[in-house]
């Protein structure tokens, strides 16, 4: 059942930011001048090559300095099935330049392979590494590095 | 004796009137921090902002005539500074503020943090003050 729900939100999501024009996570309130926006630079997905699943992210909000940033997350197996992975999901912020993190980002698991990470504070504009973990009692199985620069 | 007990009065009641923990010296304004819930480091924390005339010892709220812009900011060891997540500022009544999701964090960082207020008049800034933040254990 959980996976009958979970299609169609992917394919929304697929179409929403495929679509033409201003994308509906767009959010209005924006004041450009205050903010400095970032590019979404990643091609494909993400590889958890122990787990054989793949992460691709969607920005809901942002990546933004000086607001919150909200991430989609979808994990997949190789044949784009939604998957949860074995282990905990869990994600932090670094910037490697200034050897800082940042908030607690949070996570949610929204659906099978369905997580909603809110909390996103980028308080600065450089390099930021998002890190995608997968934990198993308190231990890092897994690690992958998502770069980006504001 | 009696010279002792005027100087006592004299010494209290000048702390009182220079009480003014935010001081908004172009504005003639004072303000205060209280923490409702925290300061933590991780978890957001909840504090009132209060403003009254300076020199009132009774620290009557006022109206704040200026645009309010109340931040958190953290200076680091090296020398730089950067902001933190954005607040909620609600007005409760005149001089009196409510913040909310104030949200500090240490990630490795070798530095402090400041609640800054600013008072702007037409996007500039006129005043600003700053209360350290002491977190709970």
């Amino acid at each position: 059942m959980k996976v009958l729900l979970s299609f169609p939100l992917v394919i929304f999501i697929f179409l929403a930011l495929t679509a033409c024009g201003r994308s509906p996570f767009t959010n209005e309130n924006y004041n450009p001048s205050q903010l400095v926006q970032g590019q979404n630079t990643l091609q494909g997905a993400l590889a958890f090559p122990q787990q054989g699943l793949f992460i691709r992210p969607f920005w809901r909000n942002g990546p933004v300095v000086g607001d919150e940033g909200q991430l989609l997350i979808v994990v997949s197996d190789k044949d784009g099935h939604p998957k949860n992975p074995s282990g905990q999901l869990s994600l932090y912020l670094w910037m490697p330049d200034m050897g800082h993190g940042s908030y607690p980002v949070s996570l949610k698991q929204i659906a099978i392979g369905v997580f909603e990470a809110s909390e996103i504070y980028f308080t600065m504009d450089g390099l930021w590494d998002i890190h995608f973990q997968i934990l198993r009692e308190g231990q890092v199985l897994e690690e992958i590095r998502w770069p980006l620069t504001l | 004796m009696k010279i002792l007990l005027a100087f006592i009065v004299l010494v209290s009641s000048s702390l009182t009137w220079a009480h003014c923990p935010l001081a908004f010296s172009g504005s003639g304004l004072c303000g205060n921090v209280e923490w409702v819930s925290g300061p933590f480091i991780n978890k957001p924390s909840h504090f009132t902002l209060t403003f009254w005339k300076n020199g009132d010892s009774t620290h009557q709220p006022i109206n704040v005539e200026q645009e309010l812009k109340v931040y958190s900011w953290m200076t680091m060891g090296h020398g730089h500074a950067h902001g933190g997540p954005k607040m909620t500022l609600v007005k409760l009544s005149d001089g009196i503020y409510e913040v909310r999701d104030a949200k500090f964090f240490m990630g490795g960082m070798d530095g402090y943090w400041d609640v800054r207020v600013d008072l702007l008049q037409q996007g500039q800034l006129l005043d600003r003050a700053a209360s350290r933040v002491k977190f709970q254990e």
